[in-house]
């Protein structure tokens, strides 16, 4: 009888814990130990010095880009690091718009003279379509007429008004929060 | 003036390049009637208090004589708090070890830390974004 | 040339205060009733614990540490710091604007201003002194004489006049006449120290070490959270002109949910086939503004490999590699 206990238990160190008696779970899933990502075997690599930058923004403290190095700094590097092909792939968010020069300085003047007389007529949009330029060079010719900007002014306080409480907080916080793109922050 | 400069002032990080020592003075209460100042007694008599003040002249000792009350080491420290540790009744070991106790704090509340690293340095490798990960690395759905 | 300046101004200081080791000599210049001898300051425990504190060396006397402790005060018998810490200014802002200048060659004048303002300013020096464990004498006269406090304990402290002076519990009298705040006050005790360290060593280079060691590296500053741009776009556009480099284009280098609720747009700014920053933002605007931004501080913050301070010993005009071109107009 010892011996028979002796032997099952040998025997039963021998053998490998058989899945059978555990509990199944109720549900199905897909999880396989032995396929799923979680399972990670990692490649194996020769010794050596490998470069492997951090996926991340560099920051200006740690890296300056090549453009902005001087020519004495041996970073410096004759070369890109992107190529003309690599940067054709990233769309750019808007044309480099080639500057004309074209108009004259009594077409300024014209701008000038219809941004006074009718404001409301001559917008910088109405005046940039007019005269082919951009509406930026329309405010570097002429300022706003005072009136308009007052008149402007009032509207967007009427408009203000309206606004809830929620609303008008969710305003100005999100002025808090565009001051943040102005800084490092 | 297109760039504005905002304000910022220096933080300390002690210990680079120089260190103060936290503990700026220790005040030894003592009564000279009470017999829980007994240990403290034979404390301040002994040499180990001698060492203790040789070796650390950085610190302000100060021997206050406080009767009626049980003795008490306080610690004062530079971010202005104190560390008052009661020794009535304790032997003279003990009371050394308070001591160190003192000596060694920060000053500081006593707390866990959550983090392994603490600093206030630039992170060396930045904040991680999936989106500048290698797309050969990136985790598959 | 700028350390026989330094020395030729520190003659001159000694000559006015009388700084020097002859004790009767000085008590005649400044015409004070009392200095503070050396006797009484090897007493004082506040002193003695301040000169181990900061490791000062043999001949920084504790009597010029009590010194470096007296601020401008009305009714003072001993002969105050305003000269050293004058001087002690001049030496650490010389050596917190040549650190700042060297290691950032283009950082704009107002940002190095306020820099150096965080760097030795009142408020900085303020907590520097709390750290060093400068103790405030804030008991006055009629408590000292009733408590019978020895003039050791007394020339230990900061002493000055108190802009704010509690009487009682939650009463304070606030008189701005001749008086000093407590920070003014701190920051014209640690500017001495510094003063009266090269003042007893007679060595730019050691004084040089003790700055470093106790102000300046011993201290971080976030110089790059002291930027704010107004029109960032513009400014890099004016940039790339100035430095010949083609007018700069905004480029999506990736995004992650475009018609969600919370998009993010990765942008970066190319001149060319050089990048020249990068950043992300829940819209295109944001994150145009913001790599416009961190291109321009790219710019400023730009640092040499190798930098050599002129009041190194090794320095010459020739290891100058970097001079800044100025700010951006735009």
């Amino acid at each position: 009888m010892f011996s028979q206990i002796i032997k099952s238990g040998i025997q039963s160190q021998k053998r490998s814990v058989s899945t059978e008696s555990l509990p199944k779970l109720a549900v199905k899933n897909k999880f396989k130990s032995r396929g799923s990502a979680f399972n990670f075997k990692p490649q194996k690599v020769e010794p050596g010095v490998y470069h492997q930058p951090s996926p991340s923004i560099p920051s200006p403290l740690q890296k300056t880009p090549n453009a902005f190095l001087p020519a004495s700094d041996i970073r410096k590097s004759s070369s890109s690091e992107y190529t003309a092909e690599d940067v054709s792939y990233m769309p750019p968010l808007s044309s480099v718009k080639e500057k004309k020069y074209h108009l004259t300085a009594q077409q300024i003047e014209e701008i000038r003279q219809l941004r006074n007389s009718d404001p409301y007529t001559y917008t910088r949009k109405a005046l940039a379509k007019k005269f082919d330029c951009s509406e930026f060079f329309v405010s570097l010719v002429v300022d706003c007429p005072p009136d308009r900007l007052k008149d402007m002014a009032g509207r967007l306080d009427t408009i203000k008004s309206t606004w809830s409480v929620r609303k008008k907080e969710a305003k100005s916080d999100h002025e808090k929060r565009k001051q943040n793109w102005y800084r490092n922050a | 003036m297109p760039v504005k400069a905002l304000k910022a002032t220096t933080v300390a990080i002690n210990g680079v390049k120089s260190f103060i020592l936290p503990c700026q003075k220790i005040k030894i209460d003592y009564c000279n009637w009470g017999g829980s100042s007994l240990g403290i007694k034979q404390y301040i008599q002994s040499k180990k208090f001698q060492k203790f003040a040789q070796d650390n002249q950085n610190i302000q000792i100060n021997l206050h004589h406080r009767p009626g009350h049980h003795p008490v080491i306080t610690g004062y420290y530079a971010n202005g708090r104190t560390k008052p540790i009661c020794v009535k009744n304790l032997d003279l070991e003990t009371i050394d070890k308070k001591m160190d106790i003192v000596r060694s704090s920060s000053g500081e509340i006593l707390g866990k830390y959550k983090h392994a690293v603490q600093s206030v340095n630039e992170s060396a490798r930045g904040i991680w974004s999936p989106l500048h990960v290698d797309p050969s690395q990136r985790h598959k759905i | 040339m700028i350390s026989k300046i330094i020395e030729k101004k520190l003659v001159s200081l000694q000559l006015v205060r009388g700084l020097s080791s002859s004790t009767a000599r000085s008590a005649r210049n400044n015409a004070f009733n009392t200095v503070i001898t050396e006797e009484v300051a090897t007493k004082s425990p506040q002193l003695v614990t301040l000169h181990n504190r900061l490791r000062l060396p043999g001949s920084f006397k504790l009597s010029t540490l009590g010194r470096c402790l007296t601020c401008i005060q009305k009714d003072n018998k001993y002969p105050n710091n305003v000269g050293l810490s004058i001087f002690g200014k001049n030496l650490l802002s010389y050596h917190a604007t040549e650190l700042l200048l060297m290691k950032y060659p283009r950082l704009p004048l107002n940002v190095l201003n306020n820099a150096i303002n965080g760097i030795i300013g009142d408020e900085t020096l303020y907590s520097i002194g709390k750290e060093w464990g400068i103790q405030t004498d804030s008991s006055t006269a009629v408590e000292k004489f009733l408590n019978e406090e020895p003039e050791e304990i007394t020339i230990g402290r900061l002493r000055f006049d108190n802009q704010n002076k509690s009487i009682e519990s939650n009463l304070t009298v606030i008189d701005k006449k001749n008086t000093l705040t407590q920070e003014v006050a701190m920051a014209s005790a640690v500017k001495s120290i510094v003063g009266a360290y090269y003042a007893s060593s007679k060595s730019l280079q050691d004084t040089k070490k003790f700055i470093y060691n106790y102000i300046l590296t011993t201290r971080h500053l976030k110089i790059q959270d002291m930027f704010e741009f107004e029109q960032p776009t513009r400014e890099l556009a004016a940039l790339c002109k100035r430095q010949g480099l083609e007018q700069p284009v905004t480029r999506l280098l990736s995004e992650s949910g475009r018609a969600s609720k919370r998009p993010v747009f990765l942008v970066a700014v190319f001149s060319g086939n050089e990048k020249l920053g990068e950043s992300f933002g829940a819209s295109l605007r944001e994150a145009k503004i913001r790599a416009s931004v961190n291109a321009l501080m790219n710019w400023y913050l730009y640092s040499s490999l190798d930098v050599k301070l002129p009041s190194d010993a090794d320095y010459s005009r020739e290891t100058l590699k970097e001079v800044d071109h100025g700010i951006v107009i735009v």
